[in-house]
């Protein structure tokens, strides 16, 4: 679809179908550190990956080798999984804005 | 010390701009307080999978955030088509969960759609939310030895049985229904009022670059609750704490730290004395009307403007389709007798374009909201002083911001 941003429909909800070629959304960073963060500008390509913290596995913002900060919530949960099965995404940032950093992640 | 926080946490699905989040009000202020540093405890009906959301969201947090899951089949969504818009709200259940019970020191509620809590504490902070069948605090139950209510100008109004009263009026007769020491009302573009038993304090507004509306709030209660309750302000400090950091969050769609906010400049909005005086502007609103989309638009910007107060001119709606020798001049005098315009300018509609023209030459103030078209297309928009938006909450915000200061 023309102009689509991936969010499914009016609905908007990943679930388990999406496939993961296609999990593509705008999202805002998890607690965004200050340090990386005024390192980036708009357009700059992140990296995504899983970790385990605090025995937790998270889905984090990597600039380089260091970490920007996390990603979660719905799209986040669906992109953990995909990450789980081998698929991998990139983010660009949207936006920079008193602190917090908007990104677009995409399936490479 | 841990703060409480009971209340709802839901799913929210905005489509435009998009957002996708689980939060709800007690969520929203769980993550709002312990992003600022203070250790707090959630206490919240949740599905499996929103409990696992909630915790990969805490793992960020540098504070202590832990979560009291009452386990439910379903989460409630709010879906809104952007974030000014009236939800569509799924997954309320017939019959309303049995009541949470909170019995701690310090403690948060927030009133919810699918149940109720039950607080006991020495030191309560209360919004009951704009929701069916508003009860008091203590209705339920509920018991506090220090309570302070935070609500808005309407739920004031509603619940004292007073309409159109000012906060003045109506916090004084709130804080004997609910049996509270405290009550902040919170008044749009003139702040919030403060009301405590010597008397009543304005906290401003401020102004932001960008608007965004969804659990903007929260984010007030949280803040003046974690002030309040947690680092002892009075209530007018932590209202204005609480003001700032929702400005924070209307322009970041984030939660600040303590340093962040720390350092974060915002003006307060300027009320004119006029606006003050129970003046009304009148915005003239400017855009196409030749399909349904466009109609959808102008019916959808009219009816929100109404709603934050403003008087507006809609050639749509006040003079209708016509020829040019029947709608014209009626258009050139109606921008003559506004005070401002705003401009939906998607399309570059020539009508539109002229409009902003003639009134900026009659020096009227002019907003223009285009998500589409920026450099060239809006150079001589921009070059001659018109406010130009590219988010449609932010654009109809900047006008009421406008309006007031005239």
């Amino acid at each position: 679809m023309s102009g689509s941003n991936g969010g499914g429909g009016y609905s908007g909800v990943y679930d388990d179908e999406t496939p993961c070629e296609k999990l593509r959304f705008e999202a805002q960073i998890s607690s965004p550190q200050p340090i990386i963060v005024a390192t980036l500008i708009a357009g700059d390509a992140l990296d995504i990956s899983v970790a385990n913290m605090k025995g937790q596995i998270v889905v984090q913002v990597i600039k380089g080798d260091q970490v920007a900060g996390g990603l979660a919530g719905p799209d986040a949960t669906r992109l953990r999984n995909c990450l789980d099965k081998g698929h991998q995404y990139r983010a660009t940032v949207r936006t920079i804005n008193g602190g917090q950093v908007r990104i677009f992640v995409e399936h490479i | 010390m841990t703060l409480h926080i009971v209340g709802g946490v839901y799913q929210e699905y905005c489509v435009h701009p998009r957002w996708n989040e689980i939060y709800g009000s007690a969520g929203r202020a769980a993550h709002a307080i312990a992003t600022f540093g203070t250790p707090v405890v959630l206490h919240s009906y949740m599905t499996g999978d929103t409990l696992q959301v909630l915790k990969d969201k805490s793992v960020w947090l540098d504070t202590s955030f832990e979560i009291v899951q009452t386990e439910i089949p379903d989460i409630v969504r709010f879906t809104y088509l952007y974030d000014m818009a009236v939800p569509d709200i799924r997954g309320v259940p017939e019959r309303p969960y049995t009541p949470l019970v909170v019995s701690e020191e310090k403690v948060l509620r927030f009133g919810m759609l699918e149940g109720d809590a039950v607080v006991h504490a020495d030191w309560a902070v209360y919004d009951p939310q704009n929701v069916r069948n508003v009860q008091p605090f203590n209705a339920n139950g509920s018991t506090a030895i220090h309570l302070a209510l935070v609500l808005n100008a309407n739920e004031a109004c509603n619940m004292a049985g007073m309409p159109d009263e000012h906060p003045s009026k109506t916090a004084a007769v709130l804080a004997q229904q609910h049996g509270a020491e405290v009550v902040v009302v919170k008044m749009g573009p003139e702040g919030a009022f403060v009301w405590t038993s010597t008397g009543g304090e304005q906290v401003p507004a401020f102004r932001t670059n960008r608007v965004w509306k969804i659990g903007s709030g929260d984010c007030f209660v949280a803040h003046f609750a974690n002030a309040w309750m947690h680092n002892g302000m009075t209530p007018t400090k932590a209202a204005e704490i609480a003001s700032r950091a929702t400005a924070y969050y209307c322009d970041t769609q984030g939660f600040p730290t303590a340093d962040k906010l720390s350092k974060e400049s915002f003006s307060p909005l300027q009320l004119s004395n006029s606006y003050l005086n129970g003046m009304r502007r009148q915005v003239y609103l400017a855009g196409p009307f030749f399909d349904l989309a466009q109609v959808w638009m102008v019916q959808q910007t009219r009816a929100t403007l109404r709603n934050l107060g403003l008087r507006v001119f809609s050639p749509y709606h006040d003079i209708g389709l016509g020829c040019a020798e029947d709608v014209v001049g009626k258009d050139l005098e109606a921008i003559q007798t506004a005070d401002l315009i705003l401009a939906i300018t998607d399309g570059l509609d020539s009508g539109t374009i002229y409009e902003i023209g003639y009134a900026r030459a009659l020096n009227k103030p002019v907003i223009v909201y285009s998500e589409r078209h920026i450099g060239e297309s809006l150079k001589m928009m921009e070059g001659s002083g018109c406010m130009i938006c590219g988010d449609y909450t932010t654009a109809l915000y900047t006008t009421l911001w406008e309006a007031v200061r005239l």
